[in-house]
């Protein structure tokens, strides 16, 4: 191996210009693989739209219900208040990604892609951490949110403080061992796009790759 | 093709046969297997030709088919890595590509040319093989997004952090 890499650069560019002649014509892409690639990068800004949507929702949701209990707050009223601040987080996350998902150029300098990329997939491993992972701790209070402004009742009047706290800490550890349990599915049986992208929330690789992908293109930028 | 003028399609293609080695560079450099190379040239034709109703042609067509076809390639290196990463423990030479042509010599230097490159991270590669297949400094800042003294400096250290691992 290291006797191959003595080459010299001439030697180098030798080998990379017997790759300019193949031995088969480029055989050109069918429809459904030109489709994909246009609406790919579109792809990418349209969910971040669909975040931003469903986190006005969300945040109008919540608010209404915290800003018509001001005068006797209790856990209607702190649910109320945590769907809002979740909306919000949405929205603002949404717009974030938005921002480097509209800029993304598929025929823009590989420098500038790989940035917009980079900080991108790092905007949506948060709120996939964020917005996902919380969930298994915020189903109750959204849904004494909509009983609240579909029935206009209470559902957690009759619970206290601590059978809350129980509740939501239970179906924490009931939803993590689920989520285990799919990832173990997921890789047995082949399902190798759901593997990659459960094993990425759980263990932050895909954070600190985001992270080595920026410092990256920071190092060449500051040549 | 058919959806846009015979004409379009036509000068598209014909462009694209004139330059057919950058695909095939890039796909090289960047696509560890056969399998994964013919993809990887798929892909960039695709995105070659969705993108080809924003191509300026007062520009080198070179230049923009070379910023298309890197950026599909990164993409497609880091989505084929995150899916092995889950299935198939990784070796020090994951990024190796297996030269397959006949002639042995020829093996040989490709197998030096892509051992080298495995050495590098994704966005050195792109320098260097613009490096190796002769493009000017000014042309690989346009496609790297560096000025041009940036890009003396980059494959300057490329080449020192080559020199010092095989010292």
């Amino acid at each position: 191996m290291t006797e191959e890499l003595t080459m010299d650069t001439d030697a180098l560019k030798a080998a990379m210009a017997t790759l300019e002649g193949g031995d088969r014509e480029l055989a050109f892409p069918g429809t459904d693989a030109v489709r994909k690639a246009r609406h790919g990068v579109d792809a990418l800004g349209k969910w971040q739209i669909v975040q931003i949507g469903a986190g006005i929702i969300f945040a109008v949701a919540g608010g209404t219900v915290w800003s018509s209990l001001l005068a006797r707050p209790g856990l209607l009223f702190a649910s109320g208040l945590l769907i809002n601040l979740f909306g919000a987080a949405m929205i603002a996350l949404g717009v974030a990604g938005l921002t480097h998902a509209v800029r993304i150029d598929v025929a823009a300098p590989i420098i500038e892609s790989e940035e917009h990329m980079a900080r991108l997939h790092r905007i949506k491993l948060v709120s996939s951490w964020m917005l996902g992972a919380s969930w298994w701790m915020l189903w109750l209070p959204f849904m004494a949110v909509v009983v609240r402004l579909v029935w206009g009742a209470d559902m957690l009047a009759p619970i206290g403080i601590s059978a809350w706290l129980l509740t939501t800490v239970a179906s924490g550890v009931i939803g993590w061992a689920g989520m285990w349990g799919l990832r173990r599915w997921a890789a047995r049986n082949g399902q190798t796009h759901l593997a990659a992208r459960m094993d990425d929330m759980m263990t932050g690789h895909s954070f600190r790759e985001a992270h080595r992908r920026l410092k990256e293109v920071a190092r060449l930028a500051a040549d | 093709m058919a959806s846009r003028g015979i004409s379009d399609s036509e000068k598209f293609a014909g462009l694209i046969r004139d330059h057919a080695g950058i695909v095939r560079k890039v796909a090289a450099t960047y696509a560890r297997d056969p399998d994964d190379r013919a993809d990887l040239v798929q892909d960039i034709l695709a995105n070659l030709w969705a993108a080809w109703p924003r191509y300026d042609d007062t520009r080198p067509f070179p230049t923009w088919m070379y910023r298309v076809a890197l950026n599909v390639a990164l993409s497609h290196v880091r989505s084929v890595y995150r899916e092995r990463r889950v299935m198939t423990p990784l070796t020090v030479d994951h990024d190796a590509v297996a030269a397959t042509g006949p002639d042995h010599a020829e093996n040989q230097a490709l197998d030096a040319l892509h051992a080298t490159m495995a050495r590098l991270g994704p966005l050195n590669r792109a320098v260097l093989l613009l490096y190796l297949d002769e493009r000017s400094h000014r042309e690989i800042g346009e496609i790297v997004g560096l000025g041009e003294s940036a890009v003396g400096t980059r494959i300057d250290r490329i080449k020192q952090k080559l020199r010092r691992e095989l010292a």
